[in-house]
C-alpha cells in the first residue's frame, strides 16, 4: 500500500492506494505538533502502518518554523567587514507608501553573527587568505558563547571558490560536531551575496527543526510496524528519502503547492494533457502555475516572510483570493475582494465559528452552488442564514439582492485569478488557449468554469479526489534533486564544450549525491542555462536535452536563445539587438530517479437515477441547474451545464455552454460545447 | 465627485469597474518586468531605477507599476509637454516620443522618458510610458550626476519633446546625435530599446483590452476610476485636521558653495478635503546642481498626499485632483534655466521628508521622526586593466525616523526613493573597485524611547588607477530631527585616504582616485521618537547585546548604568 499524507494550515489530507481500492481521509491541523494529525488522518483512513511500504510526506513544519522564528538559534559566519548582510538587505521596500513600513526580520540576530578575514575575488582566486589558527581561535570562541544548533556559513565570492566556507565548516564540524552546518556554496552557487546569505541562513535555521521532526516521524511509524520508504515532499516538485531531508531542509520549504502541481501533471497526463495551467484554490489563497510538454516551469528563487530563498522551486504564483477572502466595500464604493481572509478560525459565516464577515464560501452557499447538506460530502454542516446575515449589509450599500451580491463577489474573485494566470502565461509569451485548466483544491473546480471562459480556454480537467489531490502529488512525485552554478561564458566558437563541461560537472555532483543517499539507478536528466545579451540584467532560461548537448553548436545555442529571449521578453518587437554578444551566465541541472508510475483506480460507475435538480444564482441570472455525481455522470454518458457535480472532497461547477463527461483515467473532462451565457 | 459621475458610475457595474482595474495594474506591472528584464545598465537591473504606467488620452495617470515614486508623478508634466507640443489629433500609430529637458517637462538629464500612444477605434485612447535613468547623458562627468556643475550644459545633452519614432521610422538624426554624445553608447540604447520594448507591450495590452470591451468603455471607465480615486483622497483628506502646519528643514549645500546650508521651507494647509503645499521661504535658486524643477516638488507633494492617505486607495491621477503648490519663480523649487538641476533627487528628498513631517504634531501617531531622507549617490567612471571602459552607479541609503509604534528601520530607502543597493558580488564583476566594508553605523539611530533606525558604513578600495569619482553626500551638516523629544539621528561622514596617507573629507564632489585610495562612507541615521530616558530597558539591553548601541553611549544617550555588556 501506498500512503501520501499531506498537512495544510487547516486540514490533514491524506489518499491510500492500494491495488484496486483508494481511501482518502480529511482530519483537521494540529499546528502544534503536525505529526498528531498526520497519525490521526491514519487512523481516520483505518490503515495499518505494517502494510504501508511507500510513505510520502508533506508539511508545512519549515514554513512555520520561519513564519514564527521559532527555528534553532543559528550563528551566521561571514567575511569580515559583512556582519549585517541579512539586516541591510536590498534598502528597498515593496510598500512604497507605507510610512511605518518595517522590514522583514533576519532569522539571524546580528550578535549572532561571526566575522572571519578572508577574501576571494570574483573570479575565484584568493585576496586574502584564510589564516586557519585565528579563524580556529574565533570560532571557538563565538560559537561556544551561546547554546547555538546551527551554524551557516557564506562568504563574499564563495560562489566562484568555496575552498575557504569548506575550510571553515571543517573546523566547525571538528570543534563543533553536534552542529548542523551549512555552507553557501553548497546551497546556491550564485552570485548575488544578500540573496545567498539568506538562503543559507534560512537552511541552517530550518534544519534543527526538521531533523527533530522527521526524527520524531521515523521514531513513532518504527514504533507501528512500518517498515516501508518514508520520503519527504520537496519544493521543486519532487520527493527526496526523509534521511537526505534531515540534511537539506530548505528543499522542503514550498513542498504543498509543488506537490499540488505534480499531481495535476500526472493526472491529467493519463487523459493525454501535457500543458495545463494548474489552478488550486484553498481558504485563503490560490496557488496556479503553467507545465508546458510535461514539465511545470522552475523559478530559480522564492521568498518566505519577505526572506529569499535562492534554490530551484515549481514557478507557482500565489493571489489571495481563497474560500476565506473577505469581500467589503471601499471608500470609493467599489467592491473589493481580499486580501484580508477569515483564515481557519473563525472561518467563513457559514461555518458557524463565529464568523461574521462575508467570504467567497458564503457567496458560494448564498448562491446555491454550494449546496449545505453535501459539502465535503456531508462531513460538515453548513449555517446559511449566518451566511445571509453576513451579506446583507454589502447588499444593502449597493441596492442588490443577496444573490446578486454574492455573484458579483465570486465573479471578482474570478477576475483575480484570471490575473495571477495571466501573469504566468500570457506575460511569459504563452497563450492561455493553448493550455487546459486543471483545477483542484477545495473550491477551485467551482470557479474553473468562468476562469477558463474568461482564459479561452476550452477544456477543463478535473481530476478524482480534486481536494486533496496534493496528497495525490506527492505518490506521483519522482525522486529529483538540482544543482546550479554560475559561471560566465561567452557563447563563441568555444561555448559548446565549455557548455558541456559545465553541466557534466554538475551531473557528476548530482550522481555522486543520489549515490550517497544508495540510488545508483539510472537517473534522467534535464539541463537548463540562464542565457542573456552581454551585459543584460536578467536571464532567460533556455533549456537543452540530454540530445541537443551533445550536438551543441554556437549557432544552435544563438537559435535557441534568440527564440527564448523573443517569447519572453522581446514580445513588445523591440529591434537594434541583432548581432550583440549572447553569454551563457548559470547553469542548472535536474536529475530524477523516476518512480514506478501509478494512478488511483477509477470509481466504479452507478445508476442514472437520484439526480436532483436545484434554483442556483449564478453569473447574473438565476438557474435550473441538475446536481450529480460522478458516477451519475458517467452512468449518463455525460451531462451538460448547469450542473453540480458533487463527489467526497470537492464540488464541480459546469455553466450553461459547457458539457461534463468521464474519461478513461477517472477525471472528469468538461468541454465547451457552445456560448457562455 | 459629481452627481452626475456617481450616475455614471451606476451605470458600469462595479465588477466589471474593478476587473478593468485588476487588468490596467497587469499591464503596468508587465511593462515594468519587461523594462527590468531587458534593461543593460546595473543602475537598472541591480539599482531597479526605472518605472512604467499608463495615461488617459488626456494626460492622467489611469495605472503604474510599483517603482520609483518620484518617476511616477514626474511623468504627468512630461507628457503635458508632449501633447503641448504634438496634438493628439495629430499623431499616427507608430509614432514614439521622447524628453529628458528639465525645462520642458523632464526632471534630470538621465532621466529619459518614452511615450506611445495607443490607438482604438483610430483614435489615441491612452498612452504607455515609461522612465529610465540612465547611466549616462554625455556632459561633463561619467554618470552625468557632477555634483559641480553650474549651468545645465555642463550636465549631458538635452532632448526637448521630439518624436523618436515617427509613424515606426527612428528619427535617425536624433538617434545618431545620441550615438555620439553619450558615454558606452552601446549601454544607453541598449536600455532605450529594452524602454521601448516595455512601451510597446503596455501599448499592445491596452489594445487587447479595447478589443474586448470597447474603447468607449474603457475611457468611460478610465474617468470613472480617476473620479473615484479623487473621491476616496478627498474623504481621507478629510480625515485630517484643517490648519496650517510648517517645517523647515536644510540641505547641506549646493554642491559648489559648500559652506553654506540652503533652506526648504514647507507651510501644509488643509482644507475641506483639499491639501496646498506653499514652498514660499525656501532658499532662492542656486549655483550648484540641486535646483529643482517644479515637477519635483509636485511629485514630492503627491508622495506626501498618497502616504499620509490611504495605502489601499488606487493610485492614479484622481488621487492629485485635490492638490495643490506655490512655488515661487526664481527659487530652488521653480528655477530659470540654465540652472544645473542634475542632483534634485536630494531636494526632492528633503522637501517631501518636510511635507510629511509638517504633520508631526498634526496626527503623531502616523507620522514618524524625520528620516536619514538621503540616497547618497556615487558615480564611478573609468577603464578596467583590459582598457575596456566602465560607468558604475549606485545609490546608498540611511535609517529612517522612529514613530510612536516602532524603532526606525536600519538602512532603508524613504520618500520617492525606492532603487536597491548593488549587490557586491555584482560590483566586482563590473568595476575594479572592491568593497571591503559594508555595515550598519553603530550610536548612528537617534536615541529616543523609539530609537531611529541606523545608518551604513560603506567602504570602497579603488584598484585601478585614473577612475573618476562622483559623490553626492547628503545630512553630513544637517541631521534628521527627532519627534516628541526624541534626539536627532547621527550626521553622515565621508572620507577620501589617499594611498600616500593623504585625508580628505568630502560632501560633494567630482574627483579623480587611484589604486590604493579608499572611500569611506557613513550615512547618517534616522531621528528617534520620544524622551530616550523613556526607553525600554530590555530594548536597550538587547541594542546594546547587537552592537547598534555602544555601552557609551546606553550611558550618556539613555542614562543606562547597566546597559548590559558591549
Amino acid at each position: 500500500m501506498r500512503v501520501g499524507i499531506e498537512v495544510g494550515g487547516t486540514f490533514t489530507d491524506l489518499i491510500a492506494i492500494d491495488g484496486a481500492e483508494v481511501r482518502v481521509a480529511k482530519v483537521p491541523s494540529t499546528p502544534a505538533a503536525p505529526e498528531q494529525g498526520a497519525f490521526a488522518a491514519l487512523e481516520a483512513a483505518g490503515i495499518a502502518l505494517a502494510r504501508v511500504t511507500d510513505l510520502v510526506h508533506g508539511s508545512t513544519v519549515a514554513t512555520n518554523a520561519v513564519l514564527e522564528r521559532k527555528g534553532g538559534l543559528t550563528a551566521f559566519v561571514t567575511t569580515a567587514g559583512f556582519r549585517d548582510l541579512l539586516s541591510i538587505q536590498r534598502q528597498d521596500r515593496p510598500k512604497v507608501y507605507e510610512l511605518l513600513y518595517a522590514k522583514p526580520v533576519p532569522v539571524v540576530e546580528r550578535r549572532d553573527v561571526v566575522e572571519i578575514v578572508e577574501r576571494m575575488r570574483a573570479d575565484g582566486a584568493v585576496a586574502t587568505a584564510l589564516d586557519p589558527g585565528p579563524a580556529e581561535a574565533t570560532l571557538v570562541a563565538a560559537l561556544a558563547a551561546r547554546p547555538y544548533q546551527a551554524v551557516a556559513v557564506c562568504f563574499l565570492n564563495a560562489y566562484a571558490n568555496p575552498a575557504h566556507e569548506h575550510a571553515v565548516a571543517a573546523i566547525i564540524k571538528r570543534r563543533f560536531p553536534d552542529l548542523h552546518v551549512s555552507c553557501s556554496a553548497d546551497i546556491s552557487r550564485e552570485f548575488r551575496e544578500y540573496e545567498r546569505a539568506s538562503t543559507t541562513a534560512l537552511s541552517a535555521y530550518v534544519q534543527p527543526i526538521i531533523d527533530s521532526y522527521i526524527g520524531r516521524f521515523e521514531a513513532r511509524l518504527a514504533r507501528e510496524g512500518f517498515a516501508g520508504r518514508f520520503s519527504i515532499m520537496q519544493s521543486n516538485g519532487g520527493r527526496l528519502p526523509a534521511a537526505a531531508i534531515r540534511r537539506n531542509a530548505i528543499s522542503a520549504l514550498f513542498s504543498g503547492p509543488a506537490a499540488g502541481v505534480t499531481g495535476a501533471v500526472r493526472q491529467a497526463g493519463a487523459s493525454g494533457h501535457a500543458n495545463l495551467v494548474t489552478f488550486d484554490m484553498g481558504g485563503t489563497s490560490t496557488d496556479v502555475c503553467l507545465v508546458t510538454n510535461g514539465a511545470p516551469i522552475i523559478a530559480p528563487e522564492t521568498a518566505v516572510d519577505g526572506l529569499p530563498i535562492r534554490t530551484p522551486v515549481v514557478d507557482i504564483a500565489s493571489v489571495g483570493a481563497g474560500g476565506g477572502s473577505i469581500v467589503w466595500r471601499d471608500p470609493g464604493g467599489m467592491l473589493r475582494v481580499g486580501p484580508r481572509s477569515a483564515g481557519a478560525e473563525p472561518g467563513p459565516a457559514c461555518y458557524g465559528r463565529g464568523g461574521t464577515a462575508p467570504t467567497i464560501t458564503d457567496a458560494h452557499v448564498i448562491r446555491g452552488t454550494i449546496q449545505p447538506e453535501s459539502f465535503l460530502g456531508g462531513r460538515m454542516r453548513l449555517d446559511v442564514e449566518a451566511a445571509r446575515r453576513a451579506y446583507a449589509p454589502l447588499a444593502r450599500e449597493f441596492g442588490m439582492s443577496l444573490e446578486a451580491i454574492a455573484d458579483s463577489a465570486i465573479r471578482l474573485a474570478d477576475a483575480n485569478v484570471v490575473r495571477a494566470i495571466q501573469l504566468i502565461s500570457t506575460e511569459l509569451g504563452r497563450d492561455p488557449r493553448d493550455y487546459v485548466l486543471v483545477p483542484f483544491g477545495g473550491a477551485g473546480p467551482l470557479h474553473a468554469g468562468r476562469i477558463a471562459e474568461d482564459l479561452g480556454i476550452g477544456t477543463i480537467v478535473v481530476p478524482q479526489n480534486a481536494g486533496v489531490l496534493s496528497a495525490f502529488g506527492l505518490l506521483a512525485a519522482d525522486f529529483t534533486m538540482y544543482e546550479t552554478m554560475t559561471r560566465r561564458t561567452l557563447v563563441d566558437a568555444a561555448a559548446p564544450d565549455a557548455v558541456r563541461d559545465a553541466m557534466g560537472a554538475l551531473r557528476d555532483r548530482l550522481a555522486a549525491r543520489f549515490a550517497a543517499l544508495g540510488m545508483r539507478g539510472a537517473l534522467d536528466y534535464q539541463h537548463t542555462l540562464q542565457m542573456r545579451f552581454v551585459g543584460q540584467a536578467f536571464e532567460v532560461d533556455v533549456p537543452l536535452s540530454t540530445g541537443d548537448l551533445d550536438g551543441l553548436t554556437e549557432a544552435g545555442l544563438r537559435e535557441r536563445f534568440d527564440h527564448a529571449h523573443r517569447l519572453v521578453y522581446m514580445a513588445g518587437g523591440g529591434a537594434g539587438l541583432a548581432g550583440k554578444s549572447i553569454e551563457v551566465v548559470g547553469f542548472r541541472a535536474g536529475a530524477t530517479a523516476p518512480e514506478e508510475s501509478i494512478l488511483p483506480p477509477k470509481p466504479p460507475a452507478a445508476a442514472a437515477h437520484a439526480q436532483r435538480r436545484v434554483r442556483i444564482h449564478e453569473n447574473r441570472a438565476g438557474r435550473d441547474c441538475a446536481v450529480a455525481t460522478r458516477p451519475q455522470v458517467e452512468a449518463a454518458g455525460g451531462l451538460a451545464g448547469p450542473l453540480l457535480v458533487e463527489d467526497e472532497t470537492a464540488t464541480i461547477y459546469v455553466p450553461p455552454g459547457w458539457r461534463a463527461a468521464s474519461d478513461a483515467a477517472g477525471n472528469l473532462v468538461v468541454r465547451r460545447t457552445g456560448d457562455a451565457s | 465627485m459629481n452627481d452626475r459621475a456617481d450616475a455614471a458610475l451606476a451605470s458600469v457595474d462595479p465588477v466589471t469597474l474593478e476587473v478593468v482595474r485588476n487588468k490596467l495594474e497587469g499591464i503596468a506591472g508587465e511593462m515594468q518586468s519587461t523594462l527590468l528584464h531587458s534593461a543593460f545598465s546595473p543602475i537598472v537591473k541591480e539599482g531597479m531605477d526605472c518605472s512604467a504606467a499608463l495615461f488617459t488620452a488626456d494626460g492622467q495617470t489611469i495605472a503604474q507599476a510599483t517603482a520609483i515614486p518620484i518617476h511616477l508623478a514626474t511623468m504627468i508634466p512630461a507628457l503635458a509637454a508632449v501633447l503641448a507640443k504634438y496634438p493628439v489629433r495629430a499623431m499616427a500609430e507608430g509614432d514614439v516620443y521622447i524628453l529628458n529637458d528639465p525645462y520642458a517637462g523632464g526632471t534630470h538629464l538621465p532621466d529619459i522618458t518614452l511615450f506611445i500612444p495607443v490607438f482604438a477605434d483610430g483614435a489615441v485612447v491612452g498612452f504607455s510610458v515609461t522612465t529610465v535613468h540612465h547611466q549616462d547623458m554625455g556632459g561633463m562627468a561619467p554618470g552625468s550626476i557632477p555634483t559641480n556643475a553650474t549651468e545645465i550644459y555642463q550636465e549631458g545633452l538635452r532632448i526637448p519633446p521630439l518624436k523618436y519614432m515617427d509613424a515606426g521610422r527612428v528619427n535617425e538624426t536624433l538617434h545618431e546625435m545620441l550615438r555620439l554624445n553619450i558615454r558606452l553608447s552601446d549601454t544607453f540604447l541598449g536600455d532605450l530599446n529594452a524602454q521601448l520594448s516595455a512601451c510597446k507591450v503596455g501599448a499592445r495590452r491596452l489594445v487587447e483590452l479595447c478589443r474586448t470591451y470597447g474603447a468607449g468603455l474603457v475611457t468611460r471607465i478610465f474617468a470613472l476610476l480617476l473620479d473615484r480615486s479623487e473621491k476616496m483622497t478627498r474623504a481621507a483628506l478629510r480625515g485630517l485636521p484643517e490648519g496650517t502646519y510648517r517645517y523647515v528643514d536644510w540641505l547641506d549645500n549646493d554642491g559648489v558653495d559648500l559652506e553654506r546650508r540652503v533652506r526648504i521651507e514647507v507651510a501644509a494647509t488643509v482644507r475641506d478635503g483639499t491639501i496646498h503645499f506653499d514652498l514660499t521661504g525656501s532658499s532662492p535658486q542656486v549655483r550648484g546642481p540641486i535646483n529643482c524643477v517644479p515637477s519635483g516638488a509636485q511629485a514630492a507633494a503627491y508622495y506626501a498626499v498618497r502616504a499620509l492617505t490611504d495605502a489601499l486607495i488606487p493610485t492614479n491621477g484622481g488621487c492629485f485632483r485635490p492638490v495643490t503648490l506655490t512655488l515661487p519663480e526664481g527659487s530652488i523649487v521653480n528655477p530659470q534655466a540654465p540652472a544645473a538641476v542634475n542632483a534634485r533627487t536630494a531636494t526632492i528628498k528633503r522637501i517631501c521628508g518636510a511635507m510629511i513631517g509638517a504633520f508631526a504634531d498634526a496626527v503623531p501617531a502616523r507620522v514618524p521622526a524625520a528620516s536619514a531622507g538621503l540616497s547618497v549617490m556615487l558615480a564611478f567612471g573609468g577603464r578596467h586593466a583590459d582598457g575596456r571602459p566602465f560607468i558604475l552607479s549606485e545609490l546608498v541609503c540611511g535609517g529612517t525616523g522612529a514613530s510612536a509604534h516602532a524603532d526606525g528601520v536600519d538602512c532603508l530607502q524613504t520618500d520617492g526613493s525606492n532603487s536597491m543597493n548593488q549587490p557586491i558580488e555584482a560590483l566586482c564583476l563590473d568595476a575594479p573597485i572592491r568593497i571591503r566594508r559594508f555595515g550598519l553605523h553603530p550610536d548612528s539611530g537617534g536615541a529616543g524611547r523609539q530609537r531611529g533606525g541606523l545608518g551604513v558604513v560603506r567602504e570602497y578600495e579603488f584598484l585601478a588607477d585614473d577612475i573618476r569619482l562622483t559623490f553626492r553626500g547628503e545630512r553630513h551638516f544637517t541631521a534628521a530631527r527627532g519627534s516628541a523629544g526624541g534626539a536627532d539621528g547621527a550626521m553622515s561622514v565621508a572620507v577620501i585616504h589617499r594611498a600616500d596617507g593623504r585625508v580628505e573629507p568630502i560632501s560633494k564632489c567630482v574627483t579623480t582616485v587611484a589604486r590604493g585610495d579608499r572611500l569611506v562612507l557613513q550615512t547618517a541615521g534616522g531621528a528617534g521618537y520620544g524622551p530616550a530616558r523613556e526607553r525600554a530597558r530590555d530594548a536597550l539591553a538587547a541594542d546594546v547585546a547587537n552592537g547598534k548601541v555602544s555601552g557609551a553611549a546606553a550611558q550618556d544617550d539613555y542614562g543606562s548604568s547597566h546597559g548590559g555588556k558591549p
